[in-house]
């Protein structure tokens, strides 16, 4: 098991696209937190009530189609170049395939996501700081859990994006299922009906899991725990499903 | 001892109302280069994948070594296999596509370059393996393969796409692996080709087992053609001898049923002079098309 992973974590180093895909995702959060900074910060103006001083997470919802490309791709890829008859002859163990990209893919998602994480909070307070508005002091109980969550949830859908690859086999597909599920159908979440957005807020891998990250204790929505347990819920399904289709199906 | 055998048992692969295999049985032994011969589409890349583990046979099974792949502790000092020579990522270098391989199977790092060397690709190993010609690939294909320094070789197609010298190459690479003591399954469409390096041959189209046999037999005695001015007197004494069959036509003779020895031997004895003296066999290539029409 643990050659497996020493394989799949060659595999995934001695590409160049995982080096521009993780900075990809570091710049994404940095980008998003400046955009929805200054945002904030113009609403903020016009409607002091508009946003609080609590760190915003809504650049992850961007990042996480990054995040779900890094870990969809090493499935995928593997299909595009057929080098999957490759490592299914050399680790025949199908299970043990699966389970090899999901600890690297977990891994690597989980520093990096650690590290986005930071980078949105630290350019989010960095611009309100300078439009002059109040930020939530970092001794603030619960902070530890918001600087600490990202790396959680985005390794969370990096597996989930890791599965859907497994499922799908072509990245355009699942790509445009990461996209689909994971921005579009929540960033429309105000043209629904409420019963239907709060159904979608409470139980979408990313919005569910954004709980984690909040300071709202809003009592309409879940709590921060209960909204990661949803994230890591689909994980698991996914995984699980993933690994009955791989097993069977032919390479 | 089922150590170093193929046995494949009643392997069939059906495709919805396609049928790509159909009850193939056969053994590859060790020792000796086994040519796996059928036109495209006769299930030989299919049965590969089905003994490789990549697709699961619809009945029947294959095994190595006596037992599935997947229950091999070191699959690939078991079984090496080049499959499609293209499987590989363009944008990763030659090394590290053969170093990802080697640590799956915790192999010693100088193993990577001893196989580059092999295969002739040591100079260009920190190349992108997508800039490789066909060829290159090919190379490349069969270092992965051989990196485990396995017991049982699988290679499909591997002449597709070299050069002339890189053919010769590989019948050497193949013939000498097999008299190590591997055991050595080689596909192709080519008939030529295979009869060159296989001793053994497995033979099928539309998915049937058409022929299990050598290369000798496969390719059957058909006659000597004996030329002589005195064709007539030649072929009476023949039959008299015990040849089953001359054909004369002009001063050339088709003798069936007695060997170029004693033909030889008989001519000199009755002072008849001979032009020529041949056995003839049937085309590889004619009984190949005439086997699996």
């Amino acid at each position: 098991m643990i050659d497996a992973i020493r394989s799949e974590w060659a595999k995934t180093w001695s590409t160049r696209s995982t080096w521009f895909t993780v900075a990809l995702i570091v710049a994404l959060g940095g980008l998003f937190a400046l955009l929805f900074g200054f945002a904030a910060a113009a609403e903020h103006a016009r409607d002091p009530a508009a946003f609080g001083p609590e760190p915003d997470f809504r650049p992850l919802i961007f990042v996480q189609v990054a995040v779900g490309y890094l870990g969809l791709r090493m499935f995928t890829i593997e299909h595009l170049t057929q080098t999957m008859a490759l490592t299914l002859t050399t680790v025949p163990r199908r299970g043990r395939v699966l389970a090899a990209k999901a600890v690297v893919c977990f891994g690597v998602t989980l520093a990096v996501g650690t590290v986005t994480g930071l980078v949105v909070v630290f350019v989010n307070r960095a611009v309100l700081t300078s439009q002059n508005m109040p930020v939530t002091a970092l001794t603030d109980p619960g902070m530890l859990r918001v600087l600490a969550g990202p790396g959680l949830l985005l390794a969370l859908l990096g597996l989930i994006g890791l599965a859907v690859g497994a499922l799908v086999r072509s990245t355009a597909g699942a790509l445009i299922i990461t996209i689909v599920i994971g921005v579009f159908v929540p960033a429309m979440a105000s043209l629904y009906p409420e019963w239907l957005a709060r159904l979608i807020l409470s139980y979408l891998p990313i919005t569910a899991g954004l709980r984690l990250l909040s300071l709202d204790g809003d009592p309409d929505l879940p709590g921060p725990w209960a909204g990661i347990a949803v994230t890591c819920a689909w994980a698991a399904v996914l995984l699980v499903t993933a690994y009955a289709v791989f097993r069977r199906r032919d390479a | 001892m089922l150590g170093r055998m193929i046995e494949v048992s009643g392997l069939s692969k059906r495709y919805g109302d396609v049928i790509a295999v159909d009850d193939l049985t056969f053994d590859v032994k060790p020792g000796v280069v086994t040519g796996f011969l059928g036109p495209n589409g006769a299930g030989k890349t299919t049965t590969m994948r089905m003994v490789l583990g990549l697709d699961a046979p619809t009945s029947g099974q294959a095994r190595v070594h006596g037992a599935r792949l997947a229950d091999l502790p070191e699959p690939m000092r078991a079984v090496g296999a080049l499959l499609d020579a293209g499987a590989v990522h363009p944008r990763r270098s030659a090394r590290d596509h053969l170093r990802c391989l080697a640590v799956s199977n915790r192999l010693a790092r100088q193993r990577v370059d001893e196989v580059l060397d092999l295969v002739g690709l040591t100079a260009v190993a920190h190349r992108h393996a997508g800039a490789f010609s066909l060829g290159m690939k090919q190379r490349l294909g069969l270092a992965a393969a051989l990196l485990g320094d396995p017991s049982v070789l699988i290679l499909d197609e591997p002449v597709n796409g070299l050069d002339p010298e890189g053919i010769v190459w590989i019948r050497g690479l193949v013939r000498r692996l097999a008299a190590e003591g591997r055991t050595v399954l080689v596909s192709s469409h080519l008939m030529a080709e295979t009869a060159v390096t296989a001793d053994r041959l497995i033979v099928v189209a539309r998915g049937r087992l058409i022929a299990d046999t050598t290369v000798e037999a496969f390719a059957r005695p058909d006659g000597v053609l004996v030329r002589t001015p005195e064709a007539r007197r030649f072929a009476r004494v023949l039959v008299t001898e015990g040849a089953s069959g001359v054909d004369p036509a002009g001063d050339e003779l088709v003798v069936q049923g007695m060997s170029e020895r004693r033909i030889g031997e008989l001519a000199a004895a009755e002072g008849v002079v001979l032009y020529e003296l041949t056995p003839r066999r049937a085309s590889l290539e004619e009984a190949f098309m005439e086997l699996t029409r």
